[in-house]
């Protein structure tokens, strides 16, 4: 029976001890062919309110986000953001009323945001899992900024 | 006087009509432009609305197509067949609502560039569509894979058509309330343009027509007043000319009638004195024969008196001769009398013969020899042997005789000339006393009826005489005319076509 509880034990924890190493390696992906080398959490919270549209070249951005519930998305908010998701919601609910704009569009793993940001140029979204299949993208380099 | 009329009364009133007619039409064409700004707006108004129902029409269907997409995804067994022509019918729907929006929006800027990236975003969106329809059709394990990948291609590309729909919705909107806020605020425009204008013009049309009618007003009581007054007898009255326009045209008129007025007046009065004079004189003359002559009858009955002394018949004889002369004096008074008579009635007739003027003078001068002695006049004469006119005899020796017993009268123990000559062209008869002359001013009278030249002088005569030897001599086609100077005499000249 101990065993067993002690089973259940780590069993109960293995969710947390998945999701703390997401919490500490969130990569920001673009496509392979964006020629930008590194970003700033400034730029990319431009990039995920749709303040800032087009990237330098002028290619238009499209971000791919994660699911609200999901843990990627938490440690997103958290990190760049710097919001919780009611704050973010409330945001996007104004913003669709005054300019018609939505939120980015969520999508349900780290593989489907890779290979949807290796099909479209201007695509860029954010993964924890480093096993994630990176063909056609790049990781780039944050840099917090205010 | 002369008068320059500068201005019209009539024209400035046929101006002012048409500046009026002018003034409406403005009224009218304001109104009318207010009224199309109004209608414009009502227009964009209403393509704002059409545009906007495109926009959410364009949104519905992009929505209705990626949902169809989906059902490739969710339901595994369906067929991608029947799906197909769905998709595409929700796509063309949305392609044709945004293309139709985009014609609308050539006069909204600001919303152009959102329908065209909705556009761009639907072609993506379609072209992923028929790329997942073709994997479907493959339905490989490999192609299975690629699916929910282009499915969320295919949401983002419908989200960013939609958001960018939303934004022509949302533009859409705010244009629409600004042009509502217009149309509202301008509702009235029409009439307070038409208000103003017609206020403006109404009160630039009362300002030259009061402007115009006060002058009017000013100038005809003017003339009323002068009317008033020389109606009163006031004929040195004059109209003050206030404007240099028809009515100064007018009154300009009435001075010249009042001074025509005045001057007949004088004239009339001048001819009734004229006739008091005359009668006076006529009277005068015409009582000294009768009385001469009643005289010379009383005296004569007295001589046929049987009571008294036996008639002399010599004594007899020589009243009768003075009774005789009296007549030929009376005789002679009315004689004149008819001839002004008929030449006033243009009724004095000649009978043209030829005569010779020498012999005719010569038996006039022969007539009036005692006449002459009893003057003391002595008679000097210069003319040919015969001289021969067509004239008429009896009215030529008239003048002459006329001439010659002014002679006498005005010239009493002077010498009187009388010559006859002639060139090619006309017989000149002149008659030639050394008398006191006539003054300058007077001989442009003389010829005149009743005129005399020295009416306080105790000289007889009607002053007739002059006057009908003038129309005799003109009926003649001739002249008679006087050359004299104060103190020199007198000489008559009597010119005759030859």
């Amino acid at each position: 029976l101990k065993i067993f509880l002690g089973l259940i034990f780590i069993a109960t924890l293995l969710p947390i001890h998945r999701a703390r190493p997401a919490e500490e390696h969130l990569f920001f992906i673009v496509n392979e062919a964006n020629p930008v080398h590194e970003l700033t959490t400034k730029q990319i919270a431009d990039f995920y309110y749709k303040k800032n549209r087009y990237w330098e070249n002028g290619t238009k951005v499209r971000f791919f986000d994660h699911r609200s519930s999901s843990a990627e998305r938490i440690l997103f908010l958290k990190q760049i953001l710097k919001k919780t998701s009611r704050e973010v919601d409330l945001f996007w609910i104004e913003e669709k009323n005054s300019s018609g704009q939505g939120a980015p569009l969520e999508a349900p793993s780290d593989d489907l945001i890779a290979s949807s940001v290796a099909s479209l140029l201007g695509a860029i979204g954010y993964i924890t899992d480093e096993t994630t299949d990176l063909t056609g993208v790049k990781k780039v380099p944050v840099r917090d900024q205010e | 006087v002369n008068f320059v009329q500068k201005t019209s009364l009539i024209k400035r009133f046929q101006g002012l009509t048409f500046a009026f007619c002018f003034l409406l039409l403005l009224v009218a064409a304001g109104t009318y432009l207010s009224s199309q700004t109004f209608l414009v707006n009502l227009r964009d108004l209403n393509d704002v609305n059409a545009v906007t129902d495109l926009a959410i029409q364009g949104t519905e269907n992009i929505v209705s197509a990626r949902l169809t997409l989906e059902k490739l995804n969710s339901t595994p067994n369906i067929d991608s067949k029947q799906l197909a022509p769905v998709y595409f019918a929700s796509h063309q729907q949305a392609d044709s609502a945004i293309e139709q929006a985009i014609k609308l929006t050539s006069k909204f800027p600001g919303t152009a560039h959102l329908l065209k990236d909705a556009k761009t975003s639907l072609e993506e969106m379609n072209k992923l569509s028929q790329h997942i329809f073709e994997l479907r059709k493959v339905d490989s394990p490999a192609s299975r894979e690629l699916i929910p990948r282009d499915l969320l291609l295919v949401k983002q590309f419908e989200l960013d058509s939609t958001e960018s729909l939303r934004g022509v919705q949302i533009a859409m909107r705010k244009t629409g309330n600004e042009i509502f806020s217009s149309v509202y605020h301008s509702r009235f425009l029409p009439f307070w343009v038409a208000l103003i204008l017609a206020v403006f013009f109404s009160g630039f049309a009362l300002f030259l027509g009061l402007s115009s009618t006060r002058r009017v007003e000013r100038s005809l009581l003017n003339l009323l007043e002068a009317t008033e007054k020389v109606a009163g007898g006031d004929l040195n009255y004059q109209v003050k000319i206030l404007s240099s326009d028809e009515i100064g045209r007018l009154s300009m008129a009435f001075d010249e009638m009042v001074r025509s007025l005045a001057l007949s007046m004088q004239q009339v009065q001048k001819a009734v004195a004229i006739r008091d004079e005359f009668l006076s004189i006529a009277s005068h003359e015409l009582k000294t024969p009768i009385t001469s002559l009643k005289m010379q009858m009383q005296f004569a009955r007295l001589m046929v008196n049987p009571k008294k002394a036996p008639l002399d018949l010599e004594k007899l004889g020589s009243v009768l001769d003075m009774s005789n002369v009296q007549i030929d004096r009376l005789t002679k008074l009315v004689d004149d009398f008819l001839d002004v008579t008929r030449i006033e009635a243009g009724k004095l007739t000649f009978d043209f013969v030829q005569t010779d003027l020498s012999k005719m003078i010569q038996e006039v001068l022969n007539r009036f020899h005692d006449a002459l002695a009893a003057a003391h006049c002595e008679v000097k004469t210069y003319f040919p042997p015969t001289l021969s006119v067509s004239c008429d005899p009896f009215r030529i020796e008239q003048v002459f005789v006329n001439l010659l017993s002014n002679a006498m009268k005005y010239s009493p123990g002077k010498l009187i000339e009388v010559s006859l000559d002639h060139d090619d062209q006309f017989a000149v008869l002149s008659v030639k006393d050394h008398g006191a002359g006539i003054p300058i001013e007077k001989q442009k009278l003389i010829f005149d009826r009743f005129e005399r030249v020295f009416p306080d002088q105790n000289v007889t005569g009607l002053g007739l005489g002059l006057y009908i030897s003038k129309q005799i001599v003109e009926g003649h086609h001739g002249e008679l005319s006087i050359i004299s100077s104060p103190g020199q005499g007198a000489t008559f000249q009597v010119k005759l076509p030859a």
